[in-house]
């Protein structure tokens, strides 16, 4: 056995979990300051776009008659919207990702402290459980912004985009709710052990 | 020897338990969401597509959270049973009544709470589909309710 380990040994498990909370608050604290503006600044840039696309640009295109390669104007500024609204959206994504991270942490810290669990598992538990709800609840959103523009590109692009993320956001929750059932499922067998007993008495 | 093997007996079904216990909450847990995405925010935003995407999208959320259901059902039966045979031993009233009797007024109890609660998460979905399937359901609901009264009344009855 190395020393480090023989050390690690020694520390008591209290002070492993305070240690584990400061990190995790320390490392959220990190990534609000800096993934939080840019996070902000890019939601508040789509948010323009979106707005300045639908109350200026397309009432403009919709008014003029010409076509170019055989697509209407409003139909090829829908689409340089939905392009430009993708990359805002998907360069945010990683970001969140950070965030989500650096909230599991705390989650688990918070959580575990109370029953003495915080461990490495359980903060993974979390963050997959967060992230999977997270993201879902992204893409609706997201979704939102999208849905006017693609349904000038055509009608039904809109309906399958929305068929394909209902189907990926089923994968998505089955994950998360996985973990979850792993962060319950040490609290349910003991319910579970508890009522059995009480039923037989 | 005798010691471990009991031992071992023991660990095994602790661990049945647990996996039991994983299984269940994690299938629980799925429905649930899916129910929560599906009936507040895809259908929602179905419907503002169009009545053809609003019925597909109530599909695809209808079969996943059926099969899941599907998979409960046996665990939650057995889940009405327990709580039903702690309920006896918990709540005192119907006292003159066999304790066979009692465990089935408590389990009819606990199936008609249960088939409400199964309509009540259907209805969003099978209102999407068309009005007449919910009036189906309804029906189907009530009936079974009134048959499993009946077997309740039958027990008061008795008594009186």
């Amino acid at each position: 056995m190395s020393k480090e380990e023989e050390k690690r040994k020694e520390v008591p498990e209290e002070k492993k979990i305070e240690s584990f909370g400061a990190d995790a608050y320390t490392e959220s604290a990190k990534a609000v300051r800096e993934v939080g503006a840019r996070v902000v600044l890019s939601i508040i840039a789509a948010i323009l776009i979106w707005l300045f696309g639908e109350m200026v640009f397309l009432p403009i295109s919709k008014s003029l008659s010409q076509v170019f390669l055989g697509y209407p104007v409003h139909s090829i500024i829908s689409f340089i919207i939905v392009v430009v609204l993708a990359i805002i959206i998907f360069s945010v994504f990683i970001d969140i990702r950070r965030l989500t991270s650096a909230i599991a942490g705390v989650l688990a810290f918070e959580v575990g402290k109370v029953s003495g669990e915080a461990d490495m598992e359980a903060f993974r538990n979390y963050r997959i459980a967060l992230d999977g709800i997270i993201y879902v609840i992204i893409v609706a959103l997201t979704y939102l912004l999208f849905a006017d523009y693609m349904g000038q590109i055509h009608p039904a692009i809109p309906a399958i985009v929305l068929i394909l993320i209902v189907i990926w956001s089923i994968f998505a929750l089955w994950r998360s709710t996985r973990a979850i059932a792993h962060i319950l499922g040490r609290h349910t067998s003991k319910w579970a052990e508890e009522l059995e007993k009480r039923a037989k008495k | 020897m005798g010691y471990n093997n009991e031992h071992k007996r023991a660990e095994a079904e602790k661990s049945k338990i647990d996996d039991l216990c994983y299984k269940v909450t994690s299938n629980l847990l799925l429905a649930l969401m899916i129910w929560l995405f599906g009936v507040l925010v895809f259908i929602p935003i179905a419907k503002t597509i169009g009545a053809n995407v609003k019925l597909f999208i109530a599909l695809i959320i209808f079969l996943p959270f059926t099969g899941l259901i599907l998979q409960l059902f046996p665990k939650i039966l057995e889940l009405i049973d327990i709580f039903s045979l702690f309920s006896i031993k918990k709540f005192r009233f119907l006292r003159g009544v066999k304790e066979g009797e009692r465990f089935l007024v408590f389990k009819s109890i606990y199936t008609i709470i249960f088939a409400i609660v199964i309509y009540l998460l259907y209805f969003p979905l099978l209102i999407s589909f068309h009005p007449a399937i919910n009036g189906i359901a309804i029906i189907i609901v009530v009936l079974t309710v009134f048959f499993i009264l009946v077997r309740v009344l039958n027990i008061f009855f008795k008594q009186i």
